[in-house]
């Protein structure tokens, strides 16, 4: 995790341990309440054993030892009581009370200092003495769990079996250790079967409990209990792999145990003062967590919102026509204008909540670069920039399969062996390059990497080969790359370990184009690969141009159109079947929705002819229409399934007058018109 | 796409009543592992609509595999459901606790296992 991700993670959980002591401290108020009248809610003690147990996993998660100590003898102490096993008493509560009092002083101690080192002996204690000063069975000899100074995170996956088979080992005086061994995922098998055979001869294995460790793509780990009458330095000796560590776990012996003093429980004093007292009522972090579906309601109310904003436009606009500028309508119009700005303010408001930085995945990535380095044996030295690019948390989900799939074969076909890049005269080490940046209303996100590059003549014999194109057919060099994106098209003699995962470059322009985005590539032989996705920032609310083309109405979003011409219509020429206009000394192919979606043409009698000229990053087509109408702010609404398969449509959406338009996909317009209807 | 299913039990005869049950219920695609170190090797590059796992098995049992599976970046959030016996309580709680999504006891009908399936793959 990068230094930012630690901190938001910490901020996180400032949040919630925040929200979780509230909510503790409210409900032994409950409690409070209850054991005046004699009538305790055993949900409310329920409620509080929930609360003490998730700060446990959120702490230890974490790392923030102390929390999770202290919570989860906090917890073992409600699963007492929520058991029936401990009666509720007033003096068990002024306990309760008073580990809250600490836990808050620790997550303030966390807010301010960032850690949690504070000793909490007597808060554990006291939690102790109530545990077992009220169990017959403590003064006796009997063993219990909590004698064992196991870490949280082993006791809470221990079975009944295995912590019996703890506690026989610990009272047959065998010393506990705990071994921790990293394995990579690809052999683990292995090595764990061999370890496990060492240890077995030098004691009984009690728990293997395996993690994700630090890196959950490309290891894993196992944290081994193991009772044994050996010492520290024999369990060492037969270890033979670096990555293990070996720690004892120390126990209370057994006389310490019926040393217990069930004398009345002290109240606990708050050594640090008035201070903490107010920290505890104030805020530590500003921080809300929310559901990201809740942001999703509410992007969808100020979707309508700003519809039922668009029919009073709509109102506003038949007034002036049919009543002329009388004071009502004026007003009107005034009132509206100031609601659409209101409404803009809160839009932006709400896209701003759901925007997170794309560095979240640039972390992701890393890990998989660093596995499949390490699978592959290339080098590869992996650098990023524009961490902090914002966009919408549901753009940044979707994109990192694609992101990854590019960066998988980058690896897998780019970047050479070592011993290649020494003979070609290049750095052993390979270089990925990652980077982000805004551009409009759009995200760029670049890969690039300084392997082979891609062939653009093994692309075109093998797109010759599955059909893609005709043997005498003379396409440029971006057409021929290109190819690279259709279905079906691998130039992988076989499917590598690596990148042959069953999805291809199609499916990854697939699921960038569904997200509103076009992937590009540019490619030099022997240098490198560039691949460039161009996408929108959100996917919420977009401005529109509405147009009209054979009498139905169309949207095309407005990020996606650069500007609108009216050409005289013997300005279009056609060149080897294809209309083209001439645009400042550059050729503009143009295209029409009735050929695309198969509608009739009308015939309209004007020398004009009106095109919106529309594209993402370089690639520009001119779509020929019968009618500017409007400009529009609208929400894409995904469309049946029927639909869906037809390209060209990017979703429906409803204007202010209550029909469904359709609203056109530029990404795959082009596609449509550089094949030029082949495929 | 046909949906996806992990078994994880060490008794033969228990995974192929999970499985036939299953099999009974729909279309699945079912992969099953004696356990939950068999598990463990299935998971990498693969996921799961949902698993299905035993709680009391040798080596690596279900609650470390809830813990694992749970905790994991990749696989926290698909589906859990732990079969334990009767008396097995406290291991049916420390199963939830860690993050299982539903239990079904020893024991259990066939509709028990349909019906917690189903609510978790979303197929009510």
């Amino acid at each position: 995790m990068t230094e930012k991700g630690q901190d938001k993670a910490i901020a996180e959980f400032l949040a919630e341990s925040e929200d979780i002591l509230e909510s503790i401290g409210n409900n032994l108020v409950k409690l409070e309440e209850g054991l005046k009248k004699s009538n305790i809610n055993p949900d409310v003690v329920n409620t509080i054993f929930r609360g003490a147990h998730s700060l446990k996993g959120l702490s230890g998660m974490l790392g923030f030892s102390t929390v999770s100590e202290l919570s989860h003898n906090l917890e073992n102490l409600l699963d007492s009581l929520r058991l029936g096993k401990l009666d509720l008493t007033s003096s068990v509560l002024d306990g309760l009370f008073s580990s809250l009092e600490t836990l808050n002083n620790l997550i303030t101690r966390i807010g301010s200092e960032g850690n949690d080192q504070m000793d909490i002996s007597k808060a554990l204690s006291t939690i102790n003495k109530i545990l077992h000063g009220d169990s017959e069975e403590a003064a006796g000899k009997k063993l219990e769990m909590s004698d064992i100074n196991l870490s949280s995170s082993i006791l809470e996956v221990l079975t009944e079996y295995e912590e019996h088979r703890l506690l026989e080992n610990v009272r047959k005086g065998s010393r506990l250790f705990e071994i921790r061994a990293n394995f990579d995922l690809t052999t683990f098998d292995q090595d764990l079967q061999r370890l496990t055979k060492d240890l077995s001869e030098k004691g009984e294995i009690i728990t293997t409990l395996p993690s994700t460790g630090s890196s959950p793509d490309a290891g894993i780990q196992f944290n081994i209990i193991l009772g044994t009458m050996s010492g520290e330095k024999e369990i060492k000796e037969i270890i033979s792999i670096e990555t293990t560590t070996v720690n004892e776990i120390q126990y209370a012996a057994e006389t310490d145990i019926s040393e217990i003093n069930p004398e009345p429980l002290p109240r606990m004093e708050n050594a640090a003062g008035e201070d903490s007292f107010i920290n505890d009522i104030k805020g530590l972090t500003k921080t809300v967590r929310v559901d990201i579906n809740k942001l999703d309601n509410l992007m969808n109310l100020v979707g309508e919102l700003i519809l039922n904003k668009n029919m009073l436009q709509k109102i506003v606009k038949d007034m002036r026509q049919h009543h002329g500028f009388s004071t009502i309508a004026g007003d009107l119009h005034k009132t509206t204008d100031l609601l659409e700005r209101k409404l803009a303010e809160l839009q932006d408001g709400v896209l701003e909540v759901r925007m997170i930085p794309i560095g979240q995945i640039f972390n992701r990535m890393a890990r998989i670069i660093r596995k499949l380095s390490k699978a592959s044996g290339k080098k590869i030295n992996f650098k990023t920039s524009g961490e902090d690019t914002e966009l919408d948390k549901l753009v940044i989900e979707d994109i990192a399969d694609p992101l990854m799939h590019i960066i998988r074969n980058a690896i897998d076909h780019g970047i050479e062996s070592p011993e290649e890049r020494k003979r070609l005269k290049k750095p052993a080490e390979g270089v990925i390059r990652l980077e982000a940046y805004q551009k409009g209303n759009h995200v760029v996100v670049e890969v690039e990497d300084d392997g082979a590059g891609i062939d653009p003549e093994k692309i075109f014999k093998k797109a010759v080969a599955i059909g893609l194109a005709q043997k005498d057919e003379i396409l440029d060099k971006e057409q021929i790359l290109d190819f690279i994106f259709f279905p079906g098209f691998s130039t992988a003699e076989k499917v590598s370990e690596i990148s042959g995962r069953g999805v291809g470059m199609d499916v990854v322009k697939k699921n960038i184009t569904a997200l509103g985005g076009m992937v590009g590539i540019a490619s030099e032989t022997g240098k490198g690969s560039l691949f460039t996705i161009t996408l929108p920032i959100t996917l919420a609310i977009i401005p529109a141009l509405i147009i009209r083309c054979s009498e139905q109405t169309f949207a095309i979003p407005l990020n996606a159109v650069s500007e609108n011409l009216i050409v005289p219509k013997d300005s279009i020429q056609t060149v080897e079947k294809r209309e083209v206009i001439k645009l400042r000394d550059r050729t503009l192919s143009l295209l029409r929705l009735q050929k695309v979606f198969g509608l009739n043409a009308v015939n309209g009698h004007s020398k004009k002819a009106l095109i919106v000229v529309a594209g993402l990053a370089e690639k520009k087509i001119g779509i020929i229409v019968d009618e500017f109408v409007d400009k529009h702010e609208i929400v894409i609404k995904p469309i049946g399934k029927t639909l869906k398969k037809i390209p060209g449509i990017a979703g429906a959406t409803e204007l202010g007058d209550k029909r469904a338009v359709l609203v056109l996909d530029v990404g795959s317009l082009i596609e449509e018109s550089t094949r030029g209807g082949k495929s | 796409m046909k949906r996806s299913i992990l078994v994880v039990e060490d008794s033969a005869t228990m995974r192929s009543l999970i499985a036939s049950t299953l099999e009974d219920m729909g279309d699945y695609d079912i992969t099953e592992a004696s356990n939950g170190f068999e598990a463990l090797k299935i998971l990498p590059g693969r996921s799961f609509d949902l698993i299905i796992t035993d709680i009391n098995m040798p080596d690596i049992n279900g609650l470390e595999l809830v813990n694992f599976v749970k905790k994991h970046p990749t696989y926290k959030d698909t589906p859990l459901i732990i079969v334990t016996t009767e008396k097995a309580e406290e291991d049916r709680k420390k199963g939830m606790a860690l993050g299982a999504d539903d239990y079904i006891t020893k024991p259990f009908s066939p509709d028990a296992l349909q019906n917690a399936a189903r609510r978790l793959l979303k197929e009510e």
